[in-house]
């Protein structure tokens, strides 16, 4: 008698078609120009942004695209500014948390943390609101240090994207509380009563300036053919990765073009930056939206 | 970059009025927002997020996967924990620069992390992953008090998410003492005062002890009643 073998429900034949050929797996839903969690090539996934989340920071976000989900918090400390003496600074810092993707576990050092602070760093700057004067209690001797810290919680793809995005949120949440420099040097809580230095600080919490809001989006080229906001697993398909970062009036701000010796041609290169002006405007609708929470 | 800490509020110096305390509770109360999900991490085999009202923890599980060479061979299956905080989660933002703090808080962590696997091991069928390794990584959003016990019913619940066999969930609590008077679940605030700390793991429904950690000054009568305070009061909160 011979052993017959029940064949596998049709679902898992296709979990393990996947499994060993995932590049043929995926080529076949390129084919029908679909993919395989059903969005259409230049479909982007669905954005949410929650504001104020940690208490214990002084402002926070939490973002989600897709699955992808970055927590950005603000702790805000005093500094006796040097050079120049009225500015205040910045410092970004971007972690992938162990428990982010399957890779993490192994805690074996990437480039990729750094990549990513560099690049949230560079957006963050170069936007025309980045104005480190703003942060200038008094000048010559106090001025505010914010640091801004990234996790990445989970890792599903566009990093990038989803790190400005939360920067840009936990900023623009971002309110300086008013406050006075005593004759020590120490700087305290404002009173309500006449300011000591005799200059003119707002008494109520105020917030950075945020015009031109640098937000990015991240294409893959898979098959010389464009996939916006791929996800992990089409990431690590592609040939090469994308992130274009674009601020309100859809001025490039900063253009990645990352991995393999893959050309870019000039006409992906158009429909990259008119696919981030596109989804600026989506972002920048669901980052307005979001409300701080009262405290 | 030299830069100090700015706080707008200091600590309370007074815990307790009229017999509660400052969010309002009895002294032998759990924090009242507590939240409760699995399933936050899309890429790890299990996850949960776990809210004690501003005490934050978020958990994965990776694995099993193969135990490498270099961490010894074992015949039962082993966890492996991973315990941090975010930079923003406390208080103070975590140190970066400064080597020497570096280091005490990441001693902090590792002992956190020993810690949160003596209390999740007894529950969970090692012989079911021979020779593997199943991953327990914890991330502290926010540290609003007792973060150990938080994390501990989170990677619980993450496990138990994953589908790793476990014999019970593992519920645990904290109690501090301060002055004579004991306080269940303590927040931040209600630490930085205590004069000793109690913390029990335990299974609830086979109602055993998986583990009791026990510091700072007590009478021996403090640490019965705060066992049996403990111990009884986590049954519902399981």
């Amino acid at each position: 008698m011979t052993a017959r073998v029940d064949s596998a429900p049709a679902d898992s034949q296709a979990e393990a078609f996947k499994r060993l050929y995932p590049d043929q797996y995926y080529r076949r839903f390129l084919s029908q120009n679909t993919r395989p969690d059903g969005r259409s090539l230049t479909q982007t996934r669905p954005a949410s942004v929650v504001l104020g989340v940690i208490t214990s920071a002084d402002s926070s976000a939490l973002i989600k695209i897709g699955n992808t989900t970055v927590i950005a918090g603000v702790k805000l400390e005093v500094l006796m500014p040097k050079d120049p003496p009225d500015q205040g600074c910045l410092q970004v810092n971007v972690e992938l948390t162990t428990l982010c993707s399957p890779e993490m576990r192994d805690n074996r050092p990437t480039e990729v943390p750094s990549f990513l602070t560099q690049q949230v760093d560079a957006a963050v700057r170069g936007s025309s609101a980045w104005q480190p004067q703003a942060l200038c209690i008094q000048a010559g001797r106090a001025a505010w240090a914010v640091y801004l810290d990234l996790y990445v919680l989970c890792a599903d793809g566009v990093l990038l994207d989803a790190c400005v995005l939360a920067a840009m949120a936990a900023l623009n949440a971002l309110r300086l509380a008013p406050v006075d420099v005593t004759d020590a040097g120490n700087v305290v809580a404002a009173g309500n009563d006449a300011m000591t230095d005799g200059t003119s600080h707002p008494q109520q919490p105020y917030a950075l300036s945020k015009q031109g809001t640098p937000l990015t989006l991240t294409c893959a080229v898979i098959d010389d053919r464009l996939i916006a906001d791929p996800s992990s697993e089409e990431e690590s398909l592609a040939a090469t990765v994308v992130s274009t970062t674009v601020d309100g009036q859809g001025h490039v701000m900063g253009l990645q073009h990352a991995g393999g010796g893959v050309e870019l041609s000039t006409a992906h290169l158009q429909q990259c930056i008119t696919a981030a002006q596109d989804r600026h405007t989506d972002l920048f609708r669901v980052l307005s939206s979001a409300q701080p929470p009262d405290h | 970059m030299q830069s100090v800490p700015f706080h707008a509020a200091e600590r309370p110096l007074e815990l307790l009025s009229n017999g509660t305390r400052l969010d309002g509770r009895s002294l032998e109360e759990f924090r009242r927002g507590i939240f409760l999900s699995t399933r936050s991490v899309s890429q790890a085999s299990g996850s949960s997020y776990v809210e004690f009202d501003n005490t934050k923890v978020i958990v994965a599980i990776y694995g099993p996967r193969e135990g490498g060479h270099s961490e010894g061979l074992y015949e039962q299956g082993r966890l492996q924990c991973d315990v941090s905080f975010a930079a923003f989660a406390s208080r103070q933002r975590k140190q970066t620069g400064d080597r020497a703090k570096m280091s005490k808080q990441n001693a902090y962590e590792k002992e956190l992390a020993s810690q949160l696997c003596t209390a999740l091991t007894p529950a969970v069928q090692l012989a079911s992953f021979p020779k593997s390794v199943v991953d327990v990584c914890c991330v502290v959003l926010e540290s609003g008090g007792s973060d150990l016990a938080v994390a501990t019913c989170a990677a619980a619940l993450a496990l138990a998410d994953a589908g790793i066999e476990m014999l019970d969930l593992v519920a645990a609590c904290s109690v501090s003492r301060v002055g004579d008077q004991l306080l269940l679940d303590p927040t931040t605030d209600e630490a930085h005062r205590e004069g000793g700390n109690l913390m029990l793991a335990m299974m609830p429904t086979a109602n055993l002890v998986t583990s009791i950690m026990l510091a700072g000054e007590h009478t021996s009568a403090q640490a019965t009643e705060g066992y049996r305070l403990s111990s009884y009061l986590l049954q519902p909160l399981a």
